[in-house]
């Protein structure tokens, strides 16, 4: 009784040790290390970008202050820009979620773009064609799930010439992006076309979704749409995968080593098929919610490149989920105030995608983040 | 109708319709030889397209802007070599990342410096000049064929037994493979591995830097935003069949540009243009599926 009494006033010596100590010893906790490492080298390729891109812009002869200042006020400065950004960010997350779903399997998958025009231009035609008298309950997401089916479906072609015949997927997606835009345009333009557009249109486009299938929005006015919850729903759902699944559990495994994996018992055939399909899935999602939130309807070139800007998203996330959904809101930040800048300034947004190259160059050097100490391979003490 | 899609322009739109391809193709070899899975060869083509017609307009002489096109595109290209060889960077990224830097920076020149958003094109460039030799003329296709290509196309074909030897039958060749098959074989007998992938990145921007040149300034002196349209991705593709082999890499190149410039005549008959533009990248995608080389692997 007295003895307990003791050890209950007495500090123990966990207590005792001063709190830098303390914190040293949480900052070493391998999880909080790894955080802090991907967060520091996230933030060192996007300063390193930045830095790069400020020289640029000098030699070309701006102001780099002037240039980045109304990126960053047209970007995050207002509550309309701020509106502006997220709306960016939307497409941004569905193309990164589905770079996190292929590449921790270890598959660089780069059909986004592909399965995203796939998608979006399903969606539409499910909702225009197919059962339009349908109560909006069961309309609009059997409208979307035609469009993250058919997404999944494009992307089963690359997937399944990876899994079977052991085709390069890198190239093969590639090629199919190309294929994927040409082909849903000529479907547009030949069998779907909205008559008061025309045929000979600029554009290929549908006639609008009746109401019952379209995505409702958050805020009309500056463009949100529900799509940007289902990301963020979806991306937590791919956390639970990934931290509590077997599944996840062993795609992370088959990225890591696919022979291990294999041994391991995992179905490695099925992993590239089941991650690449959900991958193109994922992406195909992302177009459906543009087609059936902002523009309610196909517009062919509604993607300004939102496939690859996954990729860079995904990587500043290090292909984490939670971490891709600020990936995308930085992505989605860069975009949108590159566009105002270009109003305000007379730079081109096409900066923007320079500042985007740079950073896809930066973020996956080991090396350099060994230099600077930023990489857990660095520190053989530990 | 046959005769109208076969016949002896074909061969010769093939051969310009080629060139690019070819020395683009060399180029993504001499990588491929070295282990570096170059897929930035895309952005370096563009780079290289861009600056050709725009710096041989601004400085009124062909050669120096050709030669001023070869200096800066091995530039760039020595920055994808330093991020993936010395940084260590994860090649496909770091090429995506370069193809974006290019699509960026040849859009924001565009607009900023030359006031023309969308494309150049301009009545002061200097055209690359032609060869004609007069007694192919009394050959009956040959002359169709082979007069009046370029230079550039012609300077093609020397590098590519050039580049034969010089992979194929040289010491240097043989260090160069050495380095892509086995690198730590390769650094036991003294060889060194980064040295030798530098020096692929550098002949891979030279021949890109050629190769954009042929695409911009081939026919029509003309540069338009994204020009290169996967171009570069197919010229990788035909490097990466023939597992960076120089003769392989020539023949599928041949055979690519043989289906693009058939697929141009298509479009006479009524198949509808997207299909046509579509061809390339489908018989890139078949030979692909067709190809017993796994080299990622």
């Amino acid at each position: 009784m007295d003895n307990m009494h003791l050890s209950f006033n007495q500090p123990t010596p966990e207590q005792q040790k001063p709190v830098l100590e303390r914190i040293r010893e949480l900052s070493n906790h391998p999880k909080i290390r790894g955080l802090w490492l991907n967060l520091m080298q996230t933030f060192i390729a996007i300063l390193a970008a930045l830095i790069v891109g400020a020289c640029l812009l000098l030699i070309i002869g701006a102001n780099p202050i002037e240039a980045y200042g109304a990126l960053f006020k047209g970007a995050l400065g207002s509550w309309p820009a701020l509106a502006r950004t997220l709306r960016t960010a939307t497409p941004l997350i569905f193309t990164g979620l589905a770079v996190v779903v292929a590449f921790r399997a270890g598959y660089i998958f780069l059909g986004m773009e592909g399965s995203l025009y796939f998608g979006a231009l399903s969606a539409a035609l499910f909702g225009i064609y197919l059962a339009p008298g349908l109560p909006a309950f069961l309309h609009l997401p059997l409208s979307m799930l035609a469009g993250f089916l058919a997404g999944g479906l494009w992307a089963l072609f690359p997937a399944a010439l990876r899994a079977r015949w052991k085709v390069d997927e890198v190239v093969s997606t590639l090629m199919l992006n190309y294929v994927a835009v040409l082909l849903v345009d000529h479907l547009v333009y030949s069998f779907f076309q909205d008559p008061t557009g025309g045929t000979n249109a600029e554009r290929a486009f549908t006639v609008t979704v009746p109401e019952s299938s379209r995505l409702p929005f958050l805020s009309a006015k500056y463009g949100l749409t529900w799509a940007i919850l289902i990301g963020a729903v979806l991306a937590v759902v791919l956390v639970w995968i990934y931290s509590r699944g077997v599944w996840g559990f062993e795609s992370d495994m088959t990225g890591f080593n696919r022979k291990f994996a294999h041994y391991g018992g995992v179905n490695t055939i099925r992993m590239a098929i089941v991650s690449m399909v959900l991958a193109g899935a994922i992406a195909g999602l992302g177009g459906t919610t543009e087609s059936l939130g902002n523009y309610g309807r196909y517009i062919s070139g509604f993607s300004s490149d939102f496939g690859f800007s996954g990729v860079t998203v995904a990587l500043m996330g290090r292909l984490d989920p939670i971490g891709t959904l600020f990936g995308a809101f930085f992505f989605g930040a860069l975009s949108s105030g590159g566009a105002a800048m270009e109003l305000v300034t007379d730079i081109p947004r096409d900066m923007v995608v320079v500042l985007q190259g740079l950073i896809m160059l930066v973020v996956t050097a080991q090396a350099f983040f060994s230099m600077l100490r930023l990489s857990a391979k660095a520190r053989p003490e530990e | 109708m046959f005769s109208s899609i076969i016949n002896a322009d074909l061969f010769a739109a093939m051969l310009r319709v080629a060139t690019p391809l070819l020395l683009v193709a060399i180029g993504a070899a001499f990588t491929l030889k070295a282990g570096i899975f170059n897929v930035a060869v895309e952005g370096l083509m563009l780079v290289a397209a861009f600056l050709a017609v725009v710096l041989s307009t601004l400085l009124g002489n062909l050669w120096l802007g050709i030669l001023l096109t070869i200096v800066l595109t091995t530039s760039v290209a020595m920055l994808y070599g330093f991020v993936t060889i010395s940084m260590k960077a994860d090649h496909i990224i770091a090429g995506l990342g370069i193809n974006l830097f290019s699509a960026g920076m040849t859009a924001w020149l565009l607009q900023s410096v030359l006031n023309s958003p969308g494309g150049f094109s301009s009545t002061n460039t200097p055209d690359i000049p032609v060869v004609h030799v007069a007694f192919l003329d009394q050959v009956p296709a040959l002359g169709t064929i082979f007069n009046g290509q370029n230079v550039i196309t012609i300077l093609s074909w020397v590098l590519i037994v050039v580049s034969y030897l010089f992979v194929h039958r040289s010491k240097f060749g043989l260090r160069l493979r050495a380095t892509g098959e086995h690198p730590v074989a390769a650094t036991t007998v003294g060889i060194s591995p980064i040295q030798w992938q530098y020096i692929s990145i550098i002949l891979c921007g030279v021949f890109c830097a050629l190769g954009g040149t042929a695409l911009s300034m081939g026919s029509i002196n003309l540069f338009t935003k994204g020009m290169t349209a996967g171009r570069g991705f197919i010229s990788f593709a035909a490097a990466s069949f023939a597992g960076g082999s120089i003769p392989g890499t020539v023949i599928i190149s041949f055979t690519f540009a043989l289906f693009s410039s058939l697929a141009i005549r298509l479009g006479g008959l009524g198949i509808p243009t997207r299909f046509v533009q579509m061809i390339p990248y489908l018989v890139t995608l078949i030979a692909l599926i067709f190809s017993r080389r796994r080299d990622r692997l």
